[in-house]
């Protein structure tokens, strides 16, 4: 029986000496071949056989040394083994990332539609209503209720397309001013933009014969030239940076008087490069016109007593400064694989 | 319109200016200014020459001329087509001109034995902008040899591109932008206004009072013939070319000479702004007293223009006629039977104003634009009429014409000076600036308006050249452009929140605007198309190509132009949409498909095709509801249509086509996303803590077995909260499917038997229906 136990003693050395083994190497794979041997060769075969002893022995003392030992190195075995799994540096093989994702079809919005939206989110916030209008219009809406009279010189300035019965398309959003006043019939305050697709017969780098505008009129009691200025302000400084410059020109439209034009800072060259693409070495890029309603206008739609300014300005042409694009072009059509590169 | 600084010089002082600070203020005042051209920077180098001899050498196939130059001769070669003896430009050696955009040195050149000195200018030579290149520009005989082309041109000089705006005719001048130029710069303006400021002939009687009865003028449509001045001059052209200064001038604002008669009048155009014609009189059918009559034409009427063509008048134009035909379209264009030439010894000349709108309408109808009738359809100042008879009967006299006589038809009552009034206090309060009375006062006064006060009111009296001020709005503009825009700083007004909003828009475009979104996000690019068509739509009177004779709503064919357009730019593999409103107002999606179900990379499946199903996703997408197809496809020209339903309401439609020469099909859909806005479904019992139970039923089908048709079996119980086809396949010939349910538990742990009784249900369904089940998978 002293043999069991000697040979109980040797399994426990043994066991120390593995353990002992797996702890010393750096090899994860020395570790998990020790320990699965451990496991299957002593754990399950080993021990169960040297247990099997214990009933046959006879000597109280030598069947509670032999169950002790045994116990102990099953003890062992268990404890330690799991220690040097936990030790077991956590590997994970990784194939080549830098092979292509598995990304599905990469969508996008339109750069037009995302400008119109921050158009929209920013004269929201200031409190304007957003109002539609059709695109095939009358002559009346598109051109004689904004004091642009049949055989007026200003027609020549918006090259129109005419359809029968006397339609055409609109070459602006503005007759959605006559249509936002005609539904109010004489309620004020107004304040309203409008955005748009509009039509006009012109096709090169910078001009398409369809694009967007977006249309703001606000008419109430006392509105005033300063009113326009400020808040075209706040809206360039909010959809280009803080740091542009807006200034305003005189010019001319029927429906407004007076009238200006709106130029920004570019924000290109910041008006330091006199050979610079985008503003012509100016400086400064014309974005958008605007001014007090003309009384013409009022009368057109029967609103008395009321003052208010009106405004548009071409979708394109912001979307074409902000992201850099030089020609109207790109946006239409075919060419829209590069609406994928995140622009904003 | 080019206007030459130095010729603005005689009517304001801009000495001490320069062209870029005249430019700035023109254009912060409201006039654009396009662009600044430096133009015959080299002039003070080339000189007047006399050529004394023309003559041909053996072997030199170039003209040999003799030239002086007031101290020694030279030898020339020339091969300009106008050479003879006379006076021209010459370029001595060791000098620059221009040939094309850049300047080239010019020396002495040996051809033979004959060395060519210097070189003979063209005007464009010279340096004039889009002026002849292969002509000498021939000057008059009188001008002295030597003397600097500098000199005789004032050249150099700077030309200004102005933009004028359509309501300020009266800057379409010399003079008119003169005064405007004096008013922002706050200098006097060189000649006495008030001759002009209101439209009167009494001041010109010095001319007036001399008549003849060699004609008669009749004014037959006098509501668009306000004035008609003419004036009958008789003699013999003095020299062979204008004046250099004309010369120069009629170049610089983008005009040529072409004899002094002629030249005079496009003169005085540019200079006063008022359009004038001159007739040779002995071309005018007619007996003494000659008729000229102006009237409306008759349908049909035809007339040889100046231009050489011939043009079908209508009966709303207005010409001007003898005792039988138009000799004129009036405002527009001369006639060619009356032109005058070199040789003309009686001269009439024509100073008239026709109404602004009828003058546009002629000209936009036959599509002849011409200086006159630009300015005439922009209203010509009433006030230059006679002022511009005037000024060219002395350039007339000089050229050696004797003035016989005027004959005047007017009705200068019609053209009276507004007068606007209106507060102060309208000033600031319109424009939300405080601004100085006497810097109002001042500044409308160098405007030409002329102001008084009364009771706080501020009195305007407009000039007649300024057709353009009617209210007191235009003359805050007035006040306020000249000031400067930048006096005014912004405010931003405290916005009243009233809301007239239409809840139902503004719902829709929100649903818009995440249908965008969720377009994008499951992989298809938003593009924009030009919504025009060849063939259907609305007709477009006026297109701008064939290709876009109609303006079309069809999102969907403008989808597949796109994606055709792209096969044939190489792309493989699309996928695009585009939301806009259709004719009904009706918000449309469109999108298409062309080429595989997967992007062509080593991590998905390889050459799977695009097919219907890459189509379906996104209905399912937009809709997540029963969708149904409509069972009659119709069949058009290069593929087959069908509807797209959902509930019996028509969402949809799509389109699968395939084309010569692409090799896939192109599938396209179409949603009308007002309708798909509306179709929402109550949420039926969908939380549960317990986790769901999925279980498949495989079952044979027919062959002409819809799925759609089978699916609603599946939901017998209200725990069975999702169906989807998880298989499709064929064994032993028959086809089968492989369903998979998604049940929920509910409140309570389901028992197997619990499952099963719902499994039951399905399966004695789906039997009693003719489907033979195979397996079920528990």
């Amino acid at each position: 029986m002293k043999d069991a136990i000697d040979e109980a003693k040797k399994l426990k050395e043994e066991v120390i000496r593995k353990i002992e083994e797996a702890t010393k190497t750096d090899s994860d794979e020395e570790k998990n071949k020790i320990i699965s041997e451990l496991k299957s060769k002593y754990l399950k075969e080993k021990l169960p056989e040297m247990f099997k002893i214990i009933p046959q022995t006879k000597e109280v003392e030598q069947k509670k040394l032999l169950g002790k030992i045994l116990n102990e190195i099953k003890e062992i075995i268990e404890t330690k083994s799991k220690e040097i799994e936990e030790q077991k540096k956590i590997e994970f093989k990784l194939p080549d990332i830098t092979l292509d994702g598995r990304t599905r079809f990469l969508g996008a919005t339109h750069p037009v539609s995302e400008v119109m939206r921050q158009i929209k989110k920013i004269f929201e916030k200031m409190g304007f209503e957003v109002e539609d209008g059709p695109e095939v219009e009358g002559d009346w809406y598109n051109f004689t209720a904004l004091n642009i009279p049949p055989d007026h010189p200003a027609r020549d300035m918006q090259d129109t397309f005419y359809l029968e019965d006397n339609r055409l398309l609109r070459t602006h959003t503005s007759p959605v001013q006559i249509r936002a006043m005609e539904k109010r019939r004489g309620k004020i305050p107004i304040k309203i933009i409008a955005p748009g697709r509009v039509f006009r017969r012109d096709w090169d780098a910078t001009h398409s014969p369809v694009f967007h505008q977006v249309e703001g009129l606000y008419v109430d009691k006392k509105v005033r030239m300063s009113d326009l200025f400020g808040v075209l302000e706040f809206f360039f400084k909010k959809f280009f940076s803080e740091d542009v410059k807006v200034r305003f020109r005189p010019s001319y439209f029927p429906f407004t008087e007076p009238s200006a034009e709106v130029d920004v800072s570019c924000s290109i060259c910041k008006g330091e490069n006199k050979s610079c693409k985008v503003c012509k070495g100016s400086g400064f890029l014309e974005v958008a016109g605007c001014g007090m309603v003309h009384p013409e206008v009022f009368r057109s739609v029967q609103y008395t007593d009321v003052q208010g300014f009106a405004f548009g300005m071409g979708v394109e042409r912001l979307t074409m400064i902000k992201y850099n694009i030089d020609d109207i072009r790109l946006l239409f059509g075919s060419n829209f694989t590069f609406f994928k590169r995140r622009y904003f | 319109m080019k206007v030459p600084l130095n010729w603005i010089a005689e009517f304001v002082d801009i000495h001490d200016l320069s062209h870029s600070q005249i430019a700035e203020k023109l254009v912060f005042s409201g006039t654009e200014v396009e662009s600044v051209l430096k133009v015959g920077e080299f002039a003070h180098q080339y000189r007047v020459v006399e050529v004394i001899d023309v003559s041909k050498r053996e072997g030199i196939r170039l003209p040999v001329c003799t030239i002086y130059d007031g101290q020694s001769k030279y030898q020339v070669l020339t091969g300009a087509s106008n050479i003879k003896k006379g006076k021209f430009i010459w370029c001595p050696p060791n000098s620059k001109v221009k040939k094309g955009d850049e300047f080239v040195e010019i020396g002495i050149k040996k051809v033979k034995d004959i060395s060519s000195y210097g070189m003979l200018l063209s005007p464009a030579e010279i340096g004039f902008p889009e002026s002849e290149e292969d002509k000498l520009l021939e000057i008059p005989d009188y001008v002295e040899v030597g003397k600097k082309a500098s000199e005789i041109f004032k050249l150099p000089d700077y030309v200004l591109d102005v933009s004028v705006t359509p309501q300020r005719g009266d800057l379409l001048s010399v003079l008119g932008l003169s005064i405007e130029l004096s008013a922002v710069l706050g200098r006097s303006i060189k000649f006495e206004t008030e001759r002009i400021w209101s439209a009167e002939a009494s001041i010109y009687q010095e001319l007036l009072s001399k008549t003849t009865d060699e004609f008669d003028i009749l004014v037959e449509n006098s509501e668009v013939c306000k004035v008609y001045f003419g004036g009958l001059f008789i003699g013999k052209l003095r020299n062979n070319a204008s004046d250099p200064i004309i010369i120069s001038r009629l170049y610089l604002c983008g005009s040529r000479p072409i004899n002094p008669i002629v030249d005079a009048t496009n003169y005085i155009l540019f200079e006063v702004g008022q359009p004038t014609h001159a007739f040779d009189f002995d071309k005018i059918s007619g007996e003494k007293p000659k008729k000229v009559v102006v009237r409306n034409s008759k349908k049909g009427e035809k007339i040889l223009c100046l231009d050489g063509k011939e043009r079908e008048l209508s009966d709303q134009d207005l010409v001007i006629a003898d005792s039988n035909y138009p000799i004129a379209i009036a405002g527009v264009i001369g006639g060619e039977k009356t032109a005058v030439s070199s040789h003309t010894t009686k001269i009439l000349l024509e100073s008239a104003f026709f109404t602004p709108a009828n003058v546009r309408r002629t000209s936009k109808r036959l599509g002849v634009d011409t200086e006159s009738s630009y300015r005439f359809s922009r209203r010509v100042n009433p006030s230059g009429i006679i002022l511009a008879a005037q000024r060219i009967k002395s350039i007339l006299e000089k050229e050696g014409f004797e003035f016989v006589g005027a004959r005047l038809y007017e009705k200068y009552a019609e053209f009276q000076n507004k007068t606007i009034e209106f507060l102060f206090e309208f000033l600031s309060q319109y424009t939300g600036v405080e601004l100085q009375r006497k810097d109002i006062i001042s500044t409308l006064d160098r405007l030409g308006i002329k102001t008084s006060e009364r009771d706080g009111k501020i009195i305007c009296r407009v000039p007649i050249w300024r057709g353009d001020l009617n209210i007191k709005e235009d003359i805050v503009e007035e006040v306020i452009r000249v000031l400067g825009y930048d006096k005014i700083s912004g405010t931003i007004p405290k916005f009243p929140g009233r809301y007239d909003e239409d809840q139902s828009s503004v719902e829709m475009r929100e649903f818009v605007e995440k249908i965008r979104d969720k377009m994008a996000s499951i992989g298809y690019i938003e593009v924009k198309t030009y919504p025009f068509s060849k063939n259907e739509g609305i007709a477009i009177k006026n297109p701008i190509s064939e290709d876009f004779a109609f303006v079309s709503d069809r999102l969907d064919d403008r989808i597949l132009e796109v994606i055709i357009d792209s096969i044939r730019k190489g792309m493989k593999n699309i996928r695009i949409f585009e939301i806009e409103k259709d004719f009904s107002e009706n918000w449309i999606l469109a999108f298409g498909i062309y080429g595989y179900s997967f992007p062509q990379k080593w991590s998905f499946p390889k050459d799977k095709k695009a097919d219907v199903f890459d189509l379906k996703e996104v209905f399912e997408v937009i809709i997540p509801y029963d969708i149904n197809f409509s069972d009659q496809y119709v069949k058009e020209t290069n593929g087959i249509r069908s509807d797209v339903f959902v509930k019996d309401n028509k969402v949809g439609e799509i389109f699968v086509s395939s084309f010569k020469d692409i090799p896939d099909n192109i599938f396209v859909g179409k949603i009308n996303l007002n309708i798909a806005s509306q179709i929402t479904e109550k949420f039926g019992r969908f939380h549960s803590e317990l986790p769901l139970i999925e279980r498949d039923i495989s079952f044979y089908i027919k062959d002409d077995t819809r799925w759609s048709d089978i699916k609603k079996i599946f939901f017998i119980s209200e725990n069975v909260v999702d169906v989807y086809v998880f298989d499709v396949w064929e064994k032993d010939g028959r086809k089968s499917i492989t369903a998979r349910l998604v049940i929920n538990q509910g409140d309570r742990t389901m028992t197997s038997e619990d499952i099963n009784s719902i499994l039951n249900n399905i399966i004695s369904e789906l039997t009693k229906a003719g489907f033979e089940v195979r397996t079920l998978q528990i």
